[in-house]
């Protein structure tokens, strides 16, 4: 076999393979087309006719095809460009197709979002005539008869003229007449190109505003007369303050005055009974003795009260001066709780005093005293024969503890607030227990403040309370202290 | 010689191909590089059958065959290609 015959047997063989492929792809894909695959399979058919006739010629067998292999070549590229132009077409026009459906989705979508807008959008000209409303714009646009034009147009002009000259116009507030009524609006205008690139249109956006400038109003003429009222305020609290600390000192003065001309006359009191009962004027009897005992107790307990009332006075007035020194605190302690032993054995109370720790801060030696005076005055007064009232030193490290715990009665939480405040005892009814007028723990308070310590209560009805004073040993725990709580 | 068929196949490539070339860029047509070739060597084949009326006869003739046995080769992957890119594509078999 020749180079040429098998050639035209090979060619003969794809065509006739390739015919076959083609015929048999699904016509209904969308990458194929029925009118698509019948054009390549004409072609391709005519390659088969002209490689058919070649073989044939060849071969020997009959060349009665050969007249019409010219008109099957002359055919073929013709028919390959017209196959080519035609899906060119059909895939240009699904392009097309495709591209408008893409539009019209996208104007749908953009007129739901306009339409839905909060303002009233308008494409309009200079002369107020109008090109497109939103829902909320359609109510300002009217037709008389010459094409829909704005009823706003008199307010609205100047920004929609600006914006067609080419200068958008941004939130401009504008003083409108609509039916009548005077209406606030806020405008926004911007101009629309077209395509000789000069606009004779303008976007404008508006809303009616009315209510909230009235509001806006409102609210400034409030506020005008809420600052007004808050300086009226302010001067009658300045002028109420400014009596009510007149009154305090007034009440401080008179408090301090009554309780020094009271101290006088009960020394004497207090003198003459002693010097009556020691039977120096003359004998007594024991009825006489136990009568003149009742004076003589009565007056201290008074003399007690009145030094009380005078140590209050003088902390609150600020008179009490702070003297710092360097002092063994233990020392200290036990030197103020010792004596007060002969009162707590009067009443069958255990006094005892933990305080063996050598501990050197500096304090108001004074104050500091008193502080653990009345303290432990107030846990023997409040507890029964029997009980304890323990004083213990617990040295820390940026602060040392002074407990003062007893087994009393104990106060209940509802009550542990009010029991610094002056004149305040828990259980008023029980005078002959506590003898007093409430003014201890209210010193012990103010002094605390005064040093920059801490008083703290721990306290269970019928189980006894435990007061602790914070005392700061470091600067830095005492600066974190500042003018002292009580909690 | 020639005959006039031939003269006119050949000047139809000419004038064709050129536009043809530019459409063929923007068509998507699986499998179009087999069938640009398949095209290709048909034109060459049309060249070679002007030729041969002129020089090397019996030669040019053989390399005309030679070339329509390539086109239809080229043809027939086109083919394949096409089969199978439609099947797929209307969710038959691939």
């Amino acid at each position: 076999m020749s180079v040429v015959s098998f050639s035209d047997s090979i060619a003969l063989l794809c065509y006739a393979l390739a015919l076959v492929l083609v015929l048999a792809a699904p016509g209904r894909a969308r990458s194929m087309g029925v009118s698509f695959k019948f054009s390549i399979a004409v072609a391709i058919a005519l390659l088969v006719f002209v490689s058919l006739s070649n073989v044939l010629e060849h071969a020997g067998i009959t060349d009665a095809l050969d007249a019409y292999e010219d008109y099957a070549e002359v055919l073929f590229v013709p028919l390959v460009a017209y196959i080519l132009f035609s899906r060119s077409t059909t895939e240009q026009l699904a392009a097309a197709e495709a591209a408008e459906e893409h539009v019209r989705r996208e104007h749908a979508l953009l007129m739901s979002v306009v339409d839905t807008a909060p303002s009233c959008i308008m494409v309009a000209d200079a002369e107020g005539g109008v090109w497109f409303a939103n829902d909320g714009a359609r109510r300002y646009v009217e037709d008389p008869g010459d094409g829909p034009r704005m009823v706003l147009q008199p307010g609205l002009a100047p920004v929609i003229v600006r914006a067609v000259e080419g200068a958008p116009v941004r939130a401009s507030r504008r003083w409108v007449k609509v039916d009548g009524d005077e209406r606030w609006f806020t405008v926004s205008a911007s101009p629309l190109p077209e395509t000789s690139g000069r606009a004779h249109h303008a976007v404008v956006a508006f809303q009616d505003i009315t209510e909230r400038v009235a509001a806006e109003a409102e609210l400034v003429e409030y506020r005008e007369t809420l600052e007004e009222l808050v300086d009226r305020r302010t001067s009658e609290l300045l002028e109420l303050n400014s009596q009510l600390t007149d009154a305090s000192e007034t009440s401080q003065r008179l408090l301090a005055n009554v309780s020094h001309e009271l101290r006088t006359p009960l020394n004497s009191i207090i003198g003459f009974t002693d010097l009556v009962l020691g039977e120096k004027p003359g004998p007594l009897n024991d009825e006489q003795k136990r009568q003149l005992g009742f004076v003589g107790a009565s007056g201290k307990q008074l003399l007690a009260i009145v030094e009380s009332m005078l140590e209050l006075s003088r902390v609150e007035a600020g008179r009490g001066a702070v003297s710092l020194s360097a002092v063994d605190l233990g020392a200290e302690v036990r030197d103020v709780v010792n004596p007060l032993g002969i009162i707590a054995d009067d009443r069958g109370i255990a006094l005892t005093c933990s305080c063996g720790a050598e501990l050197h801060v500096h304090a108001d030696v004074d104050k500091l005293g008193q502080i653990v005076r009345n303290l432990v005055t107030n846990a023997v007064k409040f507890t029964d024969p029997g009980g304890t009232v323990d004083v213990r030193l617990v040295p820390g490290e940026d602060e040392a503890l002074i407990e003062v715990a007893d087994t009393g009665i104990g106060i209940a939480q509802e009550d542990q607030s009010r029991i610094f405040d002056a004149f305040e005892q828990v259980d008023r009814t029980d005078r002959v227990r506590a003898p007093g007028a409430g003014l201890g723990l209210s010193i012990c308070r103010d002094l605390c403040g005064l040093l920059g310590y801490r008083l703290s209560l721990v306290s269970e009805p019928g189980v006894g309370s435990t007061f602790t004073v914070h005392i700061p040993t470091t600067s830095e725990a005492a600066a974190a202290s500042g003018t002292g709580d009580v909690e | 010689m020639y005959q006039e068929s031939e003269i006119v196949d050949l000047l139809m490539v000419l004038f064709l191909t050129p536009i043809m070339v530019a459409t063929y860029r923007v068509v998507t047509v699986r499998g179009k590089r087999w069938f640009a070739l398949s095209y290709l060597m048909i034109a060459v084949g049309y060249v070679f059958t002007v030729l041969e009326g002129y020089v090397a006869p019996e030669a040019l003739n053989t390399l005309e065959h030679v070339t329509h046995a390539l086109a239809g080769a080229f043809c027939l992957a086109g083919a394949a290609s096409i089969f199978r890119y439609a099947r797929s594509d209307a969710g038959g078999a691939t």
